[in-house]
């Protein structure tokens, strides 16, 4: 089983769209008003504290696998259970934006066609994508990122015309409890995902920067998240943003520079839309690493149809319609933190009583394709 | 081993074929198979609750290009009930995502016509950039009826007209459909839109948009002249171009007309009893036509000072006129005061004081004569 | 087939005649007035050899030496030292190398109670002389390209590399056509693991059969079933040249003037010859045109398709009043409409092609008038369509390189747009960059020189810099 070698900056790019992914897709103002904004800084600094755990995390597994950890620390039988609600974790992750790439297709665009036959083209094309290789998909979105960064501050220079900048006064009069939960709920919903590039199964080269690969991708990643909501949030104005139902959608359709770049919010859609699918592919790569975990000897190609067609599934099962999308998001996010907090503060916690020590294989080159050992309890 | 390759190549045979059969067939439309909508007029239906008449584009099937106005009638009790009903009348289903202008009758606006928004704003095809009118004193439709004069689509002369007017001559001013909803939904604003009439010019008949009429909560209320509408446009900071005529202090028979290249407006309140709302005007403009050059001097700050003397008066006694006969915030004075002084604002809707009526207006203009056209002033 | 040679030179004569099944096979006995116990024959395939050197060099020289002959010394030996004038002579007792010498070529010179034959070269050097090659024609610059003949190619690459380190590996594949090969490398620039493994796929070829160099190709490269080229093929000498100085390896072959180079990566499409031979700007200009050549003829259909049919939100308002004219009465549904024309013009090219000069004027004037005036004004075309295909033709044709890529990416798009619009498209690059991404040649990532834009890609790769040698030296990334 190989393990793939990624660049540090490139990992600090993945997160970044990763944490970024749903600004296209999300609605609304999240409960928090005209104070959606802060709402947000609040996240990407919570964020930040959490990536810390993260990165402790990574300093004592070298190699970036979440779940050879969880092994070794629980022991047989704790540990496989663990990995298995880790890897229902992941599912459900890539199932949530499964779904909203495909709803986003269709209630825009396509509102004639049925979903399953989205749903058939975009499985299609993940499987081909898995099928390449973490390697190219973390390539491809590296050379996506540019293009993807440029027209979202494009569309926002763009759109200039239209702000009205007095939208956010009053300033922060939303009760501070309001603010606090909705970016509770922001974070534990999209940015604590971050927890899932712990357990890809690759080995970040040069060694992990806590800096580099979590400070930058957060932090960008929000940035570019902030960038969005107050595109809309400048020009629509908090009671409007609450009847759309894509308001970042809604807000790029009005840009109109000298009537002639006008109408491109599908073109940029399509773009944007681009990184849900990364978030797809992440939560997938996920569940994989997991399956390979528990079924060492397992064909690829199985598991790679297999997890496809569970969360076809699931999204059926989950999701009959969008506002169910809704509803999940906001009870499930409580949940959450039990898998992107919890487990992982016990799992350092017990990590470091038993005095775990990885074998630091990866500053030897020529180990790319071995596994860690653990040498000393 | 050929086994394989036989099974596979049939399945992949089978999937492609399968999936061209039953693909696509959704949303995938001929552009000729349906109709283009370019505008739309809403008025009181005979049978049913709404006649909607729509103008829509039709091609003469021949080498050049060659398009006809048609006008398609339906009646329905709700608007979206009508756009499906003209597919009998019209033989296709009619697109409206190129439509351009909406103008609703003066009975359905004085009904109300918040309900008839949420139809725009649920519905993607249409575009949340057009125009929204009233027609005055005529039924909505007999505004796209023959009245074109320079294209042959009344919807897109309307939408020429409305650019060139808030830029030559500022006798009304234009509202976007997400702008209409904005001011719907925000408190402390009451919403305005601009008045479409007919005018007979010999043979042919034509339309005019000149003033506008303003809503209370969302029921027409009453119509404010088109000489007035540039103290309106003042006072809410969206004075773009047009001209002013002042009189002559001695002879009111004889005006100097200043030209205005632009214009900006700076509020501030003062909080106590009653909020007493302090308006900076600074005005940009140049001499148009002065017909006593010749016989009398002016100088620069002579220019000056009669445009500020003028404007002064005019604007306090707009004021006035909005406060006792108007009665409704056109120009948005509650918003911004609810956006700086919050909690004053809190306090005065707790001891259910009406904002408008007690607020108290002062106003100081500044303005600059850029140039004169000639060499004496 | 037995294995070495007779010791009676009758016997070796007549089982020459018996297996070689060729009337020009002649056979010329010699008897030396002196010693006639010491006759030797001459055997050659007559349209192969030189005339001139067998009588001159061979025959001429060994009656002389009969004449004069003083016996003890090893007969074979003497005249291979001493006494033939000729460039090489090779001593073997072994049948097959005296048929593959005989039927190269080679004079075979049998000796009377001797187990050893001379293979003495003498082969007809009969060479095309080098004309400027069809599809890479340059503005400015060297007008060469190979010969069907490797030792005339190889001078043509030794002409322009003259090092030691420039090493040159012969081997001969092919069980029927013995084709001979040449690997050339520079030693000193080339990668160690590069060469080890072009050899090593080499070596596991079994083909009875190597006309050209592009069975070759297909043999040897990496991933067998992509569109992408991953060995990169020239004709030009010069550019192979420039090719090895960066540190590639190259494969010619006798019998064909296609040379290969690997390792090939995707910027490298995107090159042509006289980017170093032409003035910077032009050059650069000349590059980045190509590349975007490349993603509009790609795309252009694919575009046209989702936009005019699933997406008319995006055409301002006249352009769509304006298509959707033109796309009034037409009998097919788009789609169809963009296939039938792509098919057309697939089908004008390839007879454009291989026509004879005569028969082009009349092709052109038929597919001007036919099918540009005459459709679009039955109406069984639209005319945006029309100018759609046109500049997708067109662009197709400015990178000759990426012909079959460009032919199949096109419709893959196309398929997308049907099926999903903008967003089908937006998925389908996503899959072609991925599978770019993935793709290896020779252990160098297919994307090496062309992502990321850093300063050294920037310089030589997208564009080309004037400040820097012409080629560097061994910058080829190495796996």
């Amino acid at each position: 089983m190989e393990q793939t070698q990624v660049s540090s900056s490139k990992m600090a790019v993945i997160l970044a769209m990763f944490i970024a992914s749903e600004f296209m897709v999300t609605y609304g103002n999240v409960n928090a008003g005209r104070d959606t904004w802060f709402a947000l800084l609040l996240t990407v600094l919570g964020t930040l504290f959490l990536a810390l755990l993260y990165y402790f995390l990574l300093t004592i597994i070298p190699q970036g696998d979440l779940f050879i950890a969880l092994d070794q620390a629980f022991g047989k039988i704790l540990g496989k259970l663990l990995i298995i609600l880790y890897i229902a974790y992941g599912l459900i992750v890539a199932t949530i934006s499964f779904y909203q790439f495909n709803s986003f297709i269709r209630i825009l665009s396509f509102g004639n066609t049925p979903y399953l036959f989205i749903a058939l083209i975009v499985l299609t094309v993940l499987y081909f994508l898995l099928r390449s290789g973490l390697k190219a998909i973390i390539q491809l979105f590296v050379i996506i990122f540019p293009v993807f960064m440029a027209m979202l501050i494009l569309s926002f220079l763009l759109l200039y015309p239209e702000y009205q900048f007095s939208n956010f006064l009053p300033l922060l009069k939303t009760p501070l409890k309001q603010i606090v939960k909705s970016s509770l709920s922001f974070g534990v919903v999209s940015f604590g995902d971050a927890i899932l590039l712990t357990g890809l199964g690759v080995i970040v080269v040069p060694k992990l920067t806590y800096r580099k690969v979590f400070g930058r991708g957060i932090i960008g990643g929000g940035l570019m998240y902030l960038l969005a909501v107050l595109m809309h949030l400048l020009v629509f104005d908090a009671p409007l943003t609450d009847l759309l139902v894509f308001p970042t959608y809604s807000a790029i359709a009005l840009i109109d520079v000298a009537q002639f770049i006008t109408r491109i919010q599908v073109l940029l859609s399509s773009v944007f839309i681009n990184a849900v699918l990364l978030k797809v592919l992440i939560g997938l790569e996920f569940a994989l690493e997991g399956l390979k975990n528990l079924f060492p000897k397992g064909s690829k190609k199985f598991f790679y149809v297999w997890v496809l067609l569970v969360i076809l599934g699931l999204s059926y099962l989950l999701f009959p319609n969008f506002e169910a999308l809704r509803i999940f998001k906001e009870k499930y996010a409580w949940f959450k933190i039990v898998w992107q907090v919890g487990i992982p503060l016990l799992l350092l916690i017990v990590l470091i009583i038993r005095k775990v020590v990885f074998k630091k294989e990866f500053t030897d080159p020529s180990a790319e394709g071995k596994r860690p050992q653990v040498i000393s309890r | 081993m050929g086994k394989q390759i036989w099974k596979k190549m049939f399945l992949i045979v089978f999937i492609i074929s399968i999936g061209l059969t039953m693909s696509g067939c959704w949303d995938y439309q001929e552009i000729n198979n349906v109709t283009n909508v370019a505008g739309i007029a809403l008025d009181k239906g005979e049978e049913k609750k709404f006649k909607l008449t729509f103008e829509t584009i039709v091609f003469k099937p021949s080498a050049d290009f060659n398009i006809s106005v048609k006008l398609v009638e339906t009646e329905g009790d709700t608007i979206f009930e009508g756009i499906r009903n003209a597919v009998a009348v019209a033989g296709k289903r009619l697109y409206i995502g190129h439509c351009k202008a909406i103008i609703f009758s003066e009975e359905i606006a004085k009904e109300g016509i918040k309900e008839h928004l949420d139809f725009f704003v649920r519905d993607h095809e249409l575009r949340m950039t057009l125009l929204v009118f009233v027609a005055k004193g005529v039924e909505a439709r007999e505004t796209l009826k023959d009245t074109a004069l320079n294209h042959q689509i009344a919807s897109y002369e309307l939408e020429r007209l409305v650019r060139n007017d808030e830029k030559y001559s500022s006798l009304s001013n234009h509202k976007l459909l997400f702008e209409v909803m904005r001011e719907i939904l925000d408190e402390g604003i009451s919403l305005t839109l601009p008045v479409v009439e007919i005018k007979q010019i010999e043979e042919n008949k034509t339309f005019t948009m000149e003033g506008i009429f303003y809503f209370e909560n969302d029921k027409l209320a009453g119509f404010i002249e088109p000489e007035e509408i540039k103290f309106y446009l003042i006072l809410k900071g969206k004075l773009k171009g047009g001209i002013i005529n002042v009189p002559l202090e001695d002879n009111p028979n004889q005006f100097i007309v200043y030209e205005i290249q632009g214009c900006q407006t700076d509020f501030e309140f003062k909080t106590g009893n009653n909020p007493l709302l302090i308006t900076k005007v600074s005005i940009k403009t140049s001499i148009g036509s002065n017909p006593v050059i010749l016989s009398r001097q002016f100088s620069v700050q002579d220019y000056q000072r009669m445009l500020e003397t003028w404007l002064n008066q005019e604007l306090v006694r707009f004021f006035a006129k909005i406060k006792n006969q108007v009665k409704c915030d056109v120009c948005g004075f509650e918003k911004r005061f609810f956006q700086k002084y919050y909690q004053e604002w809190l306090k005065l809707s707790e001891d259910n004081k009406d904002f408008f009526e007690i607020l108290e207006f002062q106003v100081k203009v500044k303005s600059e004569v850029n140039h004169t056209g000639t060499v004496k002033p | 087939m037995r294995r070495f040679l007779f010791s009676d030179l009758t016997d070796n004569v007549n089982h020459i005649k018996s297996v070689i099944c060729d009337d020009l096979l002649t056979a010329r006995f010699f008897s030396p007035p002196n010693s006639p116990k010491d006759n030797f024959c001459v055997i050659y395939l007559r349209n192969l050899v030189d005339n001139k050197i067998v009588n001159e060099g061979i025959v001429f020289p060994i009656m002389l030496f009969f004449q004069n002959r003083s016996s003890g010394e090893p007969l074979s030996e003497v005249l291979k030292e001493k006494i033939i004038v000729s460039s090489q002579i090779q001593l073997t007792n072994l049948m097959d190398e005296l048929f593959a010498g005989l039927l190269s070529g080679m004079t075979v010179l049998l000796l009377n109670n001797s187990t050893e034959c001379l293979l003495i070269e003498t082969n007809l050097r009969d060479v095309r002389a080098p004309q400027e090659p069809d599809n890479e024609k340059v503005l400015r610059g060297p007008r060469e390209s190979f010969v069907e003949s490797l030792d005339f190619n190889i001078q043509l690459i030794r002409r322009r590399i003259v090092s030691t380190d420039l090493h040159l590996d012969y081997q001969v594949i092919g069980k029927d056509t013995k084709t001979r090969i040449c690997i050339c490398y520079m030693q000193n620039l080339v990668s160690p693991d590069l060469v080890s493994i072009v050899k090593a796929r080499l070596a596991r070829l079994n083909f009875d059969g190597i006309l050209d160099t592009n069975i070759i190709n297909e043999q040897i490269k990496d991933a067998r079933y992509s569109p992408f080229k991953t060995i990169g093929v020239t004709e030009r000498p010069d550019v192979l040249a420039g090719k090895l100085m960066e540190g590639k390896v190259g494969i010619i072959a006798e019998g064909t003037p296609v040379a290969l180079s690997m390792p090939y990566l995707f910027i490298d499409n995107f090159y042509s010859p006289d980017d170093y031979y032409l003035n910077v700007y032009f050059a650069s200009f000349g590059r980045i045109l190509r590349m975007i050549g490349f993603v509009v003829s790609i795309l252009t259909p694919a575009l046209y398709i989702a936009i005019s049919t699933h997406h008319w939100e995006i055409i301002p308002s006249p352009m769509a009043l304006t298509i959707a004219h033109s796309q009034q009465d037409i009998p097919l549904p788009t789609i169809l409409e963009c296939v039938v024309m792509l098919i057309i013009f697939e089908l004008i090219r390839e007879t454009g092609l291989r026509t004879p000069i005569g028969i082009g004027q009349a092709l052109s004037i038929v597919g001007a008038i036919v099918i540009g005036q005459a459709a679009v004004q039955a109406r069984l075309v639209s005319s945006p369509m029309v100018i759609v295909i046109s500049l997708t033709a067109i662009t197709g044709l400015i990178n000759t390189k990426l012909k079959g890529l460009v032919i199949f990416a096109r419709i893959f798009f196309l398929l997308m747009a049907f099926l999903l619009g903008l967003f089908g498209i937006a998925l389908g690059v996503l899959l072609l960059i991925a599978h770019i991404a993935g793709l290896k040649s020779f252990n160098v990532s297919y994307l090496a020189n062309f992502w990321p834009l850093s300063r050294k890609n920037l310089q030589d790769h997208f564009i080309r810099f004037p400040k820097q040698n012409i080629h560097r030296q061994g910058e080829q990334e190495h796996g």
